[in-house]
Formats: C-alpha cells, structure tokens, sequence
C-alpha cells in the first residue's frame, strides 16, 4: 500500500496530466470531442483504469483508482462508456472463452468496439424475463428475430449484447440465452427514438434474421439470466459516474441565485431558498459518506453489497429534486428548451431537468431497486 | 482511520452486544418507570466494571485513551437496548466538562471516581426559554468577596436526584443572549437553595426542572475561566452529540428490526403483511435512512477523531439525519403493526418515544439547519 505522500503525488501526477491532455469541451458519446479524448485517454493507457494490466488496465491501487475517479470527476473528464468499460468488458473476463476475451477485449480501450445493450423490448420494460426476441441455431450460427428497445445510443454503436429466448420453459427466466452481435449487418435496423428531450439518445433495434456465429455465446446456452443479473449490479454503478444523471452541482444554483435579484430582494439571501439547498446538501453529503464506506469495503476487497443498489436509487432520486430546484431557481428562464447560444455539446437545464428521468427508469426502475432490496436486503417475502 | 471495524473495534462492539442482551430487556424499561432513580444502580457499576466510562477520558486518571469512533460503537449497542443508565448526562457531558475545563485538582478527584462509577454527575446548560441555544442564559451568578451566588433553573436534567453533583452554566456579565459573560460552575447537589421538580418525560428517563436559589458556590467551583464558560459548553455539547447521534443509530436499527420481523409474521389476508408491496416500499426508504444515518455517524466520528475542520458542519449534518430517521423509523413502525402498535406492551412505541427525547436534546433537524448554514457561511 502506498503512504498518504504518495497518494498525494499521485493525485497531482493525475491531476496535472488532466489539465495538460483534456480537450477543454468533452461531449457526450456521439460527438468528435468524446473520440478525441478516448484516444488521448487510450494512448496514456488510462482508458480501462479498472482492469487488469494484462486487458490493458492501468494496474493502479485500489486507492489510486478512486484517486483516478475523483481527479475525472473533478474535471468534468468523462470516463469511456460504461457499457463496455464496467459491463461487457468485465463479464467477458469473467465468463467469455480464451477467444472471445482476445478477441473483444483489446477492441474497447482503442475505441474500435462501442456497445450497446439489448435487453427491454416494446413488451418487456421492468419484468425482463418475459423477453420474447428468439434465437434459433442453425449450424454453425444463431439467427435472431425480434424487436429490441431502449439500446442507449445504438446509432453510434457496432457491437450489441442482447439477451434472447433460446427455449420456452416453465419460468420464464429459464432459456434466455446470452449473445455478442455484431451489429453491422442485413438484419439489424436501428431506427433513432426521439426522446422528450428533443434529442435521441435511444434506438429501436428491428432484428430480422440477424446472425451471429455460436462462438458469440457467452457462458451457457439457456443460462444467460444469470449472466445478466450480474451484468446489472455494474450497471448501476456505472450510472452514478454519470454527472448529467444524478443532478447538477449545487455550486451552479448558488451561482445563478447571486444574480438573481426578485422585486428588490436577492434571491441568494432569500432563507426559504437557503434551507430547501441546505437540506439538498446535507443529503447529497450522506451519500458522500456512503460512498467512502463503499469504497474503504472495496479497497478491503469486499465486494459492494446493497450499497450499489441503494446508491443508485437515492442518488438518482436525489438528482431530480436538485434539478427541480435549479428549475425554480431560474424561474421564467427555466422554460428555454433549445438556447442558440448554448455549445454544441452543452445541454440546457431544462433538457438536464427532464433526462434525469431517464436515471431513476434505466438499469432497474426506483420501483424495482425498492422490490430488489426488499428481497435480498430485508428478506420479506414474495407473493 | 478508516470506516471498517478494526478487531479490536469488533470485540468491543460484541462485548457490549452481549451486555446489553444479558442485562437488558424491553421490559426493563416499562418497570423503571416506578423506580426512584430510573435507572439501575447495579448495571451502572458493571459497566464501569467493563471499562467503558473510561474509554473515552486520558490514562492518567483511569481512562483509556478511546476514540469517538470506539465512542459511537459503544453508543451504537447501547441505544439498541435503549439503556435507561445516564450514560450521556454523567460520562460525556459532566465528564467532558470537568476533562477540558476543570483543574489538576479536580480532575485528579472527580474523573477516576466517575470512571468507576462512584460519582454520578449531571450537567445542566439548558433553560425554560432557551431550547437549544447555550449562549442564552438567564440564570444568574452574582460575585460576594470569594463566591457566587447561584439562582436560576436548569431544564430537563437528567439523572438530577441520583447526581452528588451538577454542572450549570450561570451568567456572570453580559446580556441573556451575550457569548461571552457566562461561567460554568461545579455544585454540589447537597448544597443550599437546590430543589428539584420531577418532569415526566416521553422516554421514561427521569428529568428534573433544577431551581438554585441564591445557592452559595466558592470561586474555585469554577470550571474554565469565569465569563468564558461559553467555548466550554459548546465543546462538551459536540462531544456528547456524537455520542447520542450513536444510540439514536442503535435505536433506529433496532425498531427497524422489530418492524420487520413483525411483517414477517403478521398474517392478513392469508399472507405475511410483509409480502404487500406497499410496506416493502416504505421499508426501503427507512432501511435507507439508516444506512444514510450510519455513514453519517460514521463520518462525524472519524471527523472528530482527526479534528477536521468540517467536523461541526459534519455533526449538524448527522444529527439533523438521524432525528428525521428515527423518529420516521418509529412513526412508520407504529403505523405498520396497527392497532397492536398503540399498546404500551408493544415494544416499537418505546422506540418512537425515545426517538422523539433524543431529537429535542441537542437540538432539533430545525436547529441543525439553522447551524449548519451560520457555520457553512462562515466558512465562505
């Protein structure tokens, strides 16, 4: 283990390196900025800090990682995408042949591999399992027909994992099955959803004969549920390193009261104001000391228990009360839906104000985390 | 410093769990009730016995040089056997006083014999008008030759008719709300002018109004400087805070388990109540105040233990949590057991009371806020 000065030197190494190498606007996934600053990340050998050396991890501490972690953070330096970083990349490692892991592996930290997930279809939102995307073998190759939805930027993707029904059995978890696609091909046809916020950040993913060679299941045939509930617990906590969907730093709605002035008065020395931001500190503060605890268990080499469920829920139910009173704060403002003036890579509040909703759906519903942690945490019983 | 159980941190937090199922019961609680003191002199004694007075207070008079994290473990299982003992009226708040503002001399005499549990003591900086501001100050202290002349009314002491002595903050100059001009002194229960009023209190724990009537206190009773006792009381009320925000974590824990093993086992319908999802919802949200409690208290131990400059803010933040916390654990505990939740034989009651003393001492989440935003602002 290093010593405090160490982390310490560590941390301005880190530090210094961002503000040397980061574009000074890094958009989201989708726009020239982002490929930018995942090659320079990649070309650092930064770009999977978390994984093994031999994949191309950094082989950082487990304290130097979260180091890492707070410095991006800091910076408003996004990480790689989620997906392949902290979901595909690390199941692969875990469950995925020696083929598969040469062959993917090495493709997501140099950017020639970008996933997308299909997991919901137009029928299947919260209750997963009753999936019905089917796949049949035939030789050498599944063939896949069904409907995909929700596959999160799909249009800028050229890989898929999805779940399919390979068999129909009593319980509906039983038969899914586990597949890598590729999705440049015939029988895949992404068709862009647009969302509330103007934008389309999700696709509708039609699969008409799609193909993909038997060497593309990952672990057993009829078994992916399983390789899927472990896929989610990383999901969930790869969405807490997501700025844009856990609320807007509480530095902005201060900034914005100060020059704020309503009949006369400051708005920042308005006390009503004062104790709705306090109150929004004072939690975002407890979620800040859970996640030290989460982080000391980790570097204890715990794995993060409910923590990762319940971070997920309050976080992100906590962001849509942040932004709300951003909104209020901007009053007659907060309406401007698309501002001229705003950076091509910048979206408005009130486009952060309604993808937040987005957060507390995705990767398992607040209302299915609550059914998750009411099991597995509490133990109380099923119907 | 870390946020994991060392073992040693783990031993003690299982020694005092199997204390307190050994020597407590719920029911306990329910026969203090008619008892004078309102608490057991016997398990007073074994807990000195155990060393836990001392935790907390320097070698040299007994102690063990503990930290607040070691504090908040003990507190933590205290609080879920709701121990009626005047843990935080006697150790930390007395204890605290005479550590950092009484001299050699006293703390040679009064720390070993608190430590082990021969001297109890209660400290009273709380009035009729001042809720839970210690600057206001109404009791007065007037300056003869060599002594003070003492009279006023503390609130809401606790442990006051067990105690041999008290600790009070009296105004020797200034205004009622002035910083400075109050003066902490040590008097003697015994002592002329005291009475006490009994108050029935919520909990059960006996409290006393405590009148002083022009009551005579030599000049070198003085705890601190004289006119600056205001730093003093200030520093004793964070302390034992941390301490009481850790019984409040234990509290919570355990009314949450006793909520829970009743919807286990409650059936309507034909089916444990548990399996509605309506209650499972709403338990989630209370398991997640504790936990959002725990790493609260967590933090403002380990904020204290390395004296952080946030430590303050740290300790509003987490006595504002835990007051919210446990009173909604205790208040949606009743609701879920229903009518059966009402009775005094049903534990969870003992629990909402008791969470809602341990909200108004030390200040309310109200309070808390107001605080956090004067020390967040002077920060800035």
């Amino acid at each position: 283990m290093e010593t405090d000065k160490e982390l310490e030197e560590f941390r301005l190494e880190v530090r210094q390196w961002i503000r040397e190498n980061k574009p000074e606007v890094v958009g989201d996934f989708g726009t020239p900025s982002y490929y930018k600053w995942g090659k320079i990340l990649y070309e650092k050998g930064w770009a999977v800090p978390s994984w093994p050396v031999e994949y191309g991890g950094s082989g950082f501490s487990p304290q130097q990682l979260v180091i890492f972690q707070q410095e991006m953070m800091a910076a408003d330096a996004p990480a790689l995408r989620s997906t392949g970083v902290n979901m595909i990349g690390p199941l692969i490692m875990k469950l995925g042949t020696d083929w598969q892991k040469e062959y993917y592996l090495p493709k997501i930290p140099s950017l020639e591999h970008f996933w997308s997930q299909g997991f919901s279809e137009p029928d299947t939102g919260s209750d997963l399992a009753s999936l019905t995307t089917e796949a049949v073998l035939e030789g050498d190759e599944f063939v896949i027909n069904g409907k995909k939805i929700w596959t999160s930027y799909a249009q800028y993707c050229n890989m898929m994992f999805l779940l399919v029904r390979t068999k129909t059995g009593e319980k509906k978890q039983d038969g899914i099955t586990f597949l890598l696609l590729d999705v440049d091909q015939p029988g895949v046809e992404l068709h862009p959803i647009k969302l509330i916020i103007g934008k389309s950040e999700f696709c509708e993913t039609f699969l008409n004969n799609a193909r993909t060679p038997k060497r593309n299941l990952l672990g057993e045939i009829d078994q992916g549920w399983k390789v899927a509930k472990a896929l989610l617990a990383n999901e969930r906590v790869g969405i807490l390193d997501r700025p844009n969907l856990v609320g807007i730093n509480l530095d902005r709605i201060k900034e914005y009261a100060k020059k704020v002035v309503i009949n006369g008065k400051s708005l920042f020395h308005d006390p009503i104001l004062r104790r709705r931001l306090t109150k929004l500190e004072m939690d975002q503060a407890c979620t800040r000391f859970t996640n030290n605890r989460i982080i000391a268990a980790l570097s204890q080499g715990l794995a993060p228990g409910p923590e990762a469920a319940f971070a997920k829920l309050y976080s992100t139910e906590l962001g849509k009360r942040i932004n709300d009173t951003m909104m209020g704060v901007m009053g007659p403002d907060s309406q401007v839906f698309i501002d001229e003036k705003s950076a091509e890579d910048e979206m408005e509040i009130s486009r952060l104000f309604l993808f937040a909703y987005a957060a507390t759906i995705a990767a398992g519903s607040s209302e299915i985390l609550r059914n998750i942690i009411s099991k597995r945490i509490l133990g109380l019983p099923s119907v | 410093m870390s946020y994991g159980l060392t073992k040693e941190e783990e031993l003690l937090k299982s020694s005092v769990a199997d204390f307190v199922r050994q020597e407590q019961s719920l029911e306990r609680i329910r026969e203090l009730r008619e008892d004078e003191w309102g608490f057991s002199r016997d398990i007073w004694m074994k807990m000195a016995e155990l060393g836990w007075f001392g935790l907390f207070f320097p070698e040299e008079w007994g102690g063990f040089d503990g930290t607040f994290k070691e504090l908040v473990i003990v507190m933590e299982e205290l609080g879920k056997g709701l121990m009626p003992e005047p843990f935080i009226s006697t150790i930390l708040v007395s204890g605290n006083s005479i550590l950092l503002g009484g001299s050699e001399e006293f703390k040679n005499e009064i720390l070993p014999e608190m430590i082990e549990g021969n001297l109890i003591m209660a400290g009273g900086f709380a009035e009729m008008q001042s809720r839970y501001y210690l600057n206001d100050v109404c009791t007065v202290a007037k300056e003869k030759n060599d002594d003070f002349f003492v009279s006023g009314t503390k609130t809401f002491v606790e442990a006051a008719n067990s105690a041999d002595k008290f600790i009070i903050s009296a105004r020797t100059s200034g205004g009622q709300y002035d910083d400075c001009g109050i003066t902490v002194f040590l008097i003697d229960a015994e002592s002329d002018g005291v009475s006490l009023s009994p108050v029935i209190t919520m909990d059960g724990i006996k409290r006393f109004h405590v009148a002083f009537d022009n009551v005579k206190v030599g000049a070198d009773k003085i705890l601190g400087e004289k006119d600056e006792g205001y730093q003093l009381i200030k520093e004793v009320v964070s302390r034992s805070t941390v301490g009481l925000i850790g019984e409040m974590l234990g509290g919570m824990e355990q009314a949450f388990d006793i909520v829970i093993k009743y919807l286990k086992q409650r059936i309507q319908f034909g089916r444990p109540i548990g399996s509605f999802q309506a209650l499972q919802h709403r338990c989630v949200d209370m398991w997640m105040e504790i936990e959002l409690s725990r790493s609260a208290v967590l933090e403002t131990a380990l904020q204290f233990d390395t004296n952080a400059d946030s430590r303050e803010i740290t300790l509003s933040i987490a006595k504002a949590r835990c007051s919210n916390a446990y009173k909604h654990i205790g208040s949606e505990g009743i609701q879920m057991h229903g009518a059966i939740g009402l009775t005094d034989e049903c534990d969870i009651g003992l629990f909402l009371k008791r969470a809602k003393v341990a909200e108004v001492t030390f200040g309310d989440a109200d309070y808390h806020y107001e605080r956090y935003e004067r020390l967040t602002s002077a920060m800035n």
